[in-house]
């Protein structure tokens, strides 16, 4: 230091002074930035160039058990306006003559794409202005798909904007409608198993994160899934939507036919357990919901279902060892049983000297009043409940209705007798399928499906029902045997004519179910036929229901359809000829 | 360095020479330090344009940069249309193999359901089961494809009829005769016992 001059020093000293006081200046700043007004200014400057948006997790899709799509998500768009804006648009064309486009052509173009008119779209913005002169925002149209979306994009209208949203279709419409269920606006389910499912069908939304430039271009790099989106999983039922078509439009002709006031028809695996169809006449189209028919009659729906009810009882009978296809009972019109009930065949007679088989085949009520006798009614009772009477069948449908079974000590005299052919008893129609498919498995009861499980987009699956033994109601012999005793239904009952089918054995049973209003018996019925096929070793259980048929009253109005079901069901699953002789019981002695 | 050469030309011993402090000769500033002297612009030369290049090269980088992140965006937006019209396609597509659809097509170009299945076993050439040829006189006749419902197809001409559509023969489904209204029965001659089949 002692080299420098006085004066350099002071140069010296004056430049060190600057400099500290420069960074002095510096870090206070730098302190005030980073540490006292550090949280104020990264969230001014987050809100001025980060973003975030939502990843849409789409619906699941439901499918058939083919993987047939029965409902799916879309994209769809709003079409909205800004009504203050609604001016006429000048346009430049590219040789840079203009054109003015009048509001009313503008609408004309809008109207021809989305089907609306001018007047009523004119509506739409001078209600809205009416409402707000300053409005600037209203619907025109809601949900219009891709196609349109980009026609009405190409009409370069600018005070149009169309708004992104998603919605559902089912592409096979009112096939299986009543079991596929529809979503309301929020995107959940409100029937069927979109509302019974909706846990895997719903997805998760995700967001992200991203800064972004001034015109709102996310900068490279800074996008930052702050949580992924979970889509929903594809639910898959065990229905066939080309078998249920099939029966639908069946049974709706044979409605629209007999003046019912709807109808059902259902397919069972006998040896799973897999619902393969249900059919109803009324399925709504969940496209368009109607009001009145919503949810499954199938499951909502329960009815005193009539002599469907016998081989039930018929198999309790040989079950019990109290019977066999064998057993003689002199049937006659009207029996008096000794505790007061009266009970009567449908027609008159005199004595029929009837089989089992033939207590069957004819549907003698009083033929089948005389041998159930010699069960009590606590056997019977143990026996439909295990059946699944009275109970719901887990299958946890929306609205499902568990039916009507009496405890046995609440039986009085006549329904005593009348629980052992289908009256004061309220089962539904998957009930009745439920039990027939017990019969038709050799007296294994397996639970009910109607879903296959739920798939993930990660290829996780969940809610598989789990395989089941089931439950044994009736020994192998009795169920086979009382199979054996409806195939003579088919050959040799009333309705031979109708039920018949070349080359296959079929084992049915008919039902012409009473009904009771307000305490008065009608005069129309609850028109039945159940049965299996084929009869030596049933795969399939088909089960018809007519409510109230206003001509063909009787279960003959349920023939028709079970017969065109069977065959349906025997082309679509290759079900080969019998080749073995039916068993024959002789229905009288 | 020249001036030590000259010195040495003189052929004396290089050597101090006594009475004359070697400071108090003036000497010319050696070449070597104007030497040392030029590099050092050469060098901030070097730098500046260093560090011009590096900002140059940055900029691109960065215009590069952005143009791709609107190329990005443009595509992604590409993408999300294609992806849109690819739905669309395939809604279409579900929808028009929807069996009411089909059996329309089918219908309109005269086609009944067929009746009996029988088969021909190949082993022995025996027929199996009992063949029939399907017949539009069934019991039951089927009814329009209107009964089962399909809003998606109104107005959807079928491919095969296509001045037809479902629906557009104007029948109502379900719409049949007044039910006519059941009759009661009374108590008066005994219970009623169920009349059932």
């Amino acid at each position: 230091m002692g080299r420098y001059t006085l004066a350099t020093k002071r140069r010296i000293a004056i430049a060190v002074v600057c400099i500290v006081a420069v960074i002095a200046a510096f870090v206070v700043r730098l302190v005030d930035i980073q540490v006292v007004r550090a949280d104020q200014l990264v969230a001014d400057s987050l809100a001025k160039t980060g973003a975030a948006s939502t990843i849409y997790a789409l619906r699941g899709d439901i499918v058939d058990t083919n993987g047939v799509v029965m409902a799916s998500s879309v994209t769809l768009f709003d079409i909205t306006v800004s009504p203050r804006d609604v001016t006429d648009i000048t346009r430049t064309a590219e040789d840079g003559t203009t054109t003015t486009e009048t509001v009313a052509e503008s609408l004309g173009k809008i109207g021809a794409i989305t089907g609306q008119t001018v007047e009523e779209l004119q509506g739409i913005i001078s209600d809205a202005l009416a409402k707000d002169p300053d409005s600037n925002f209203a619907y025109l149209i809601k949900g219009v798909g891709y196609e349109k979306y980009r026609q009405l994009v190409a009409l370069k209208i600018w005070w149009l904007y169309p708004q992104r949203t998603s919605g559902r279709v089912y592409p096979l419409g009112a096939v299986a409608g009543n079991v596929v269920g529809y979503v309301g606006t929020d995107h959940h389910g409100l029937e069927g198993v979109e509302l019974a499912e909706d846990d895997c069908l719903t997805g998760t939304n995700g967001t992200q994160a991203y800064q972004r430039s001034k015109d709102g271009v996310p900068l490279p790099g800074t996008t930052v899934v702050t949580q992924p989106a979970k889509p929903g999983g594809t639910l898959k039922l065990t229905i066939d939507s080309d078998l249920n078509w099939y029966l639908q439009q069946l049974v709706a002709s044979q409605v629209q036919k007999t003046g019912a006031q709807w109808g059902i028809v259902m397919v069972t695996e006998a040896k799973t357990g897999k619902i393969r169809a249900i059919a109803e006449s009324s399925a709504p189209d969940p496209n368009a919901p109607s009001e009145s028919d919503r949810g499954s009659r199938a499951f909502e729906y329960p009815f005193e279902p009539g002599s469907i009810f016998k081989p039930l009882t018929a198999a309790t009978l040989i079950d019990q060892g109290k019977a066999d296809p064998y057993t003689h009972v002199l049937a006659p019109y009207w029996y008096y049983p000794s505790n007061g009930a009266k009970i009567k065949d449908a027609t008159p007679h005199d004595p029929f000297p009837l089989t089992l088989t033939g207590v069957l085949q004819q549907s003698s009520n009083t033929g089948l009043s005389i041998l159930g006798e010699s069960l009590s009614a606590e056997t019977r009772y143990d026996y439909l409940d295990k059946l699944g009477f009275g109970h719901k069948t887990g299958l946890n449908f929306p609205g499902e209705e568990a039916g009507v079974l009496h405890p046995w000590q609440q039986w009085d005299n006549q329904s005593w007798y009348t629980t052992m052919f289908g009256q004061a008893v309220q089962a539904s129609a998957v009930q009745i399928a439920q039990a027939y498919q017990t019969l038709a498995n050799g007296g294994v009861k397996l639970p009910l499906q109607l879903t296959e499980g739920c798939t993930y987009p990660d290829g996780t699956t969940t809610r598989v029902p789990e395989p089941s033994s089931g439950e044994r109601v009736f020994s192998q012999e009795a169920a086979q045997e009382t199979v054996g005793m409806m195939e003579t239904v088919v050959t040799d009952g009333f309705l031979a004519d109708d039920l018949e089918i070349p080359g296959y054995r079929v084992a049915a049973k008919s039902g012409t179910g009473e009904i009771w209003e307000d305490g008065k018996l009608k005069s129309t019925f609850f028109s039945s036929m159940a049965g299996m096929v084929p009869a030596d070793n049933p795969e399939y259980v088909i089960t018809v229901h007519l409510n109230q048929p206003q001509v063909q009253r009787t279960s003959e109005s349920a023939a028709p359809v079970f017969q065109e079901a069977v065959l349906q069901v025997a082309k679509k699953y290759g079900i080969p000829p019998a080749t073995t002789p039916p068993p024959d019981y002789p229905g009288y002695y | 360095m020249s001036a030590y050469t000259a010195q040495a030309g003189v052929g004396v011993a290089p050597s101090r020479q006594p009475g004359r402090p070697a400071r108090a000769r003036l000497t010319p500033v050696p070449a070597r330090a104007v030497a040392k002297a030029r590099p050092k612009v050469a060098y901030a030369i070097v730098v500046l344009a260093g560090v011009f290049c590096i900002v140059a090269a940055q900029l691109l980088l960065s215009v590069g940069l952005s143009q791709g992140a609107y190329e990005l965006s443009a595509l992604q937006d590409q993408k999300t249309e294609l992806g849109w019209q690819k739905q669309s396609l395939a809604d279409e597509v579900e929808q028009i193999s929807s069996p009411q659809y089909i059996a329309a097509n089918a219908q309109a170009l005269g086609m009944v359901i067929g009746g009996t299945p029988a088969y021909l076993r190949l082993s022995d050439s025996a027929i199996v089961g009992v063949p029939a040829a399907a017949s539009t006189d069934a019991p039951l006749q089927l009814g329009p494809p209107s009964l089962v419902g399909n809003s998606l197809l109104d107005g959807v001409p079928l491919v095969t009829a296509p001045d037809q559509a479902i629906g557009s023969d104007g029948t109502d489904p379900g719409a049949s005769d007044e039910p006519e209204k059941p009759a009661t029965i009374s108590l008066e001659n005994g219970l009623p016992s169920p009349n059932t089949r």
